[in-house]
């Protein structure tokens, strides 16, 4: 999924931190009623790009589109 | 369920005469200040309760800055919770953010609604049809709750303009109107602020 910002600022992928580990994230919290997996920091932080937390872009932008003509 | 972000100006109004103003915005003062909102909270931690062995999210504030500092920075008098439902039984909040990822929309929110909270929610509302017809029963259920989903389109600078040049094209929006009100190089926008574009 990508998301057409200026070069430099993206803004659905944010760097992860080496702190980033089972210990400091609840990842089963996380998960929820999702599939589980085994820990991915990238899935916990980026969950936009995973179609298994997000609705990809139906959902994060389309949805800003179709709010125009909700009465 | 509104559509726009006037989700505080309506609870302020909405419901006054039954409660103060003040108090509905989690204000304790006239003025606004980081540590002064404080019934107003935000539910971006996980949906499921957290096992014993697992620290409280956010973290620590020894441990990633992005998530933990800046909103200790922003309201150090805020209180933190590990579960939303230790949230939600606090009687002095009166709304919550929820502003989870999405597939962890619908548990909080119906919640939130059970519990008698006002709700603003991120787009999108729910993960699934299932998920939102649930989350319609649980605030057709709450009766006078005020709930509003987070999209951004309609307080966008082409809709402002759309709604105050043309009333009759404004109440009979539709995907067509979105089209030509953004093709009008004056009412282009971003964040909201009206920009021209070189023709």
């Amino acid at each position: 999924m990508y998301r057409n910002t200026p070069h430099g600022k993206p803004q659905w992928t944010r760097p992860l931190y080496p702190d980033m580990t089972p210990d400091t994230i609840a990842w089963n919290a996380f998960l929820g009623s999702a599939p589980p997996r085994p820990f991915d920091a990238d899935r916990y932080l980026n969950w936009r790009l995973f179609y298994d937390y997000s609705g990809g872009n139906v959902h994060e932008s389309m949805s800003q589109q179709l709010s125009f003509c909700t009465k | 369920m509104q559509t726009d972000r006037n989700f505080i100006g309506n609870v302020a109004t909405g419901l006054a005469g039954t409660l103060a103003t003040g108090r509905v915005l989690g204000l304790t003062s006239a003025s606004v200040s980081a540590s002064s909102v404080s019934a107003i909270a935000a539910l971006n931690s996980p949906a499921k309760p957290l096992p014993a062995r697992e620290p409280s999210f956010p973290p620590s504030p020894t441990s990633t800055p992005a998530v933990s500092k800046t909103p200790r920075k922003l309201a150090p008098a805020a209180r933190t919770y590990s579960d939303y439902r230790q949230l939600l039984d606090d009687p002095a909040l009166d709304a919550v953010l929820i502003s989870t990822p999405q597939h962890l929309h619908a548990e909080p929110f119906i919640a939130a609604m059970d519990a008698g909270k006002h709700v603003y929610i991120e787009k999108a509302m729910a993960f699934t049809v299932e998920q939102a017809k649930l989350m319609r029963a649980a605030y057709q259920k709450a009766g006078t709750r005020v709930v509003q989903v987070g999209t951004r389109r309609a307080r966008w600078a082409m809709s402002r303009t759309l709604r105050t040049t043309s009333p009759q094209a404004w109440s009979a929006r539709s995907p067509q109107s979105a089209r030509t009100c953004t093709a009008t190089p004056r009412t282009a926008s971003r964040n909201g602020r009206a920009r021209s574009i070189p023709t």
